[in-house]
């Protein structure tokens, strides 16, 4: 893997097959961020593409105060979220206490369930949560990154940050908690 | 200080719940399925396409550039013209104002020859 200085600035001086690099190195973490943002399947190729036509215009402007991949995160976060404003899509907020009841119910909690079947649900849960939590958990979960790579990237407070984290993985608990109970009274 | 939830989420996360309750059982569920990855690849020639575009992009600017430097040069030209009222008596000139046409072809010449240079030498010392 070639390091991010070297990278750039083959990019910078007109090197194509070096910026093929730089999206092959970083297309998963864009695909990761756009996918858990943007809902309609057909929108998130263009918005990926997007955000690499994006990064290779601003190259010039990266300062190496932050690894590249956070600097890209932050690109592909921020056309995400602009993306959801643009048409108008209700970036909504978790539910409160006396809502949640409508998140955690047993309505549909089916009575025989695979392991499979339980994380499919729990992935599908999470496609529920608001687009900055489901960034917020993708970042940490899948990425790994650290809490200030996200406070960079969403440009959220760190406490922020801890909260959303602590608060999606609360609630998606609760909703597992009663399949869970289901499978115990099998 | 931490509550008790956010303590158990930590312990999770570090490994070291010994006795799993109801809920470090739900926790781990959930910690688990948090790590798989979003169900959406780009296509295979992502890269590709993003090249292309990019390849058109500078070709449609530098034809701007060209057209930009073209515009200001003609009026350049006429500003000078038109300020300084020149005769055409001294030297070349009296050669050139006999010739218009080939003045014309020497200035088409020089346009094709750059223009051959950009989209055909250019390009395939580029693909070498």
């Amino acid at each position: 893997m070639i390091d991010d200085k070297a990278l750039v600035s083959q990019v910078l001086s007109g090197d194509r097959q070096a910026f093929r690099v730089l999206i092959k190195q970083n297309e998963r973490l864009v695909g990761h961020m756009i996918a858990r943002l943007i809902d309609r399947h057909e929108d998130r190729e263009e918005l990926c593409q997007d955000v690499f036509l994006k990064v290779y215009e601003k190259l010039g402007e990266f300062t190496f105060q932050s690894k590249l991949s956070t600097w890209i995160a932050t690109i592909a976060y921020r056309h995400g979220i602009n993306h959801l404003r643009k048409k108008k899509i209700e970036i909504r907020e978790l539910p409160q206490e006396d809502e949640r009841e409508q998140f955690v119910s047993a309505e549909n909690v089916e009575e025989n369930f695979s392991d499979q079947q339980l994380n499919d649900m729990v992935m599908s849960l999470i496609d529920q949560l608001p687009p900055h939590y489901k960034a917020i958990l993708t970042l940490y979960h899948v990425q790994e990154m650290s809490y200030p790579e996200i406070v960079e990237i969403t440009g959220l407070p760190e406490g922020t940050v801890k909260n959303y984290l602590f608060r999606a993985r609360q609630l998606l608990k609760e909703k597992v908690k009663l399949y869970l109970g289901k499978e115990e009274v099998l | 200080m931490k509550s008790a939830e956010e303590e158990l989420q930590h312990q999770i996360e570090m490994g070291l719940v010994n006795e799993p309750t109801e809920d470090a059982r739900a926790y781990q569920r959930v910690f688990d399925a948090l790590k798989k990855e979003p169900d959406f690849h780009v296509s295979l020639p992502f890269a590709d396409r993003i090249l292309a575009v990019i390849e058109k992009k500078e070709e449609q600017r530098d034809y701007w550039w060209m057209a930009a430097g073209i515009f200001l040069t003609v009026i350049a030209l006429i500003v000078s013209l038109v300020l300084t009222s020149p005769h055409w008596t001294a030297g070349v000139f009296t050669f050139l104002s006999g010739y218009p046409g080939l003045v014309v072809f020497g200035i088409a010449f020089i346009l094709l020859l750059h223009w051959v240079d950009k989209k055909v030498i250019r390009k395939q010392i580029r693909s070498l």
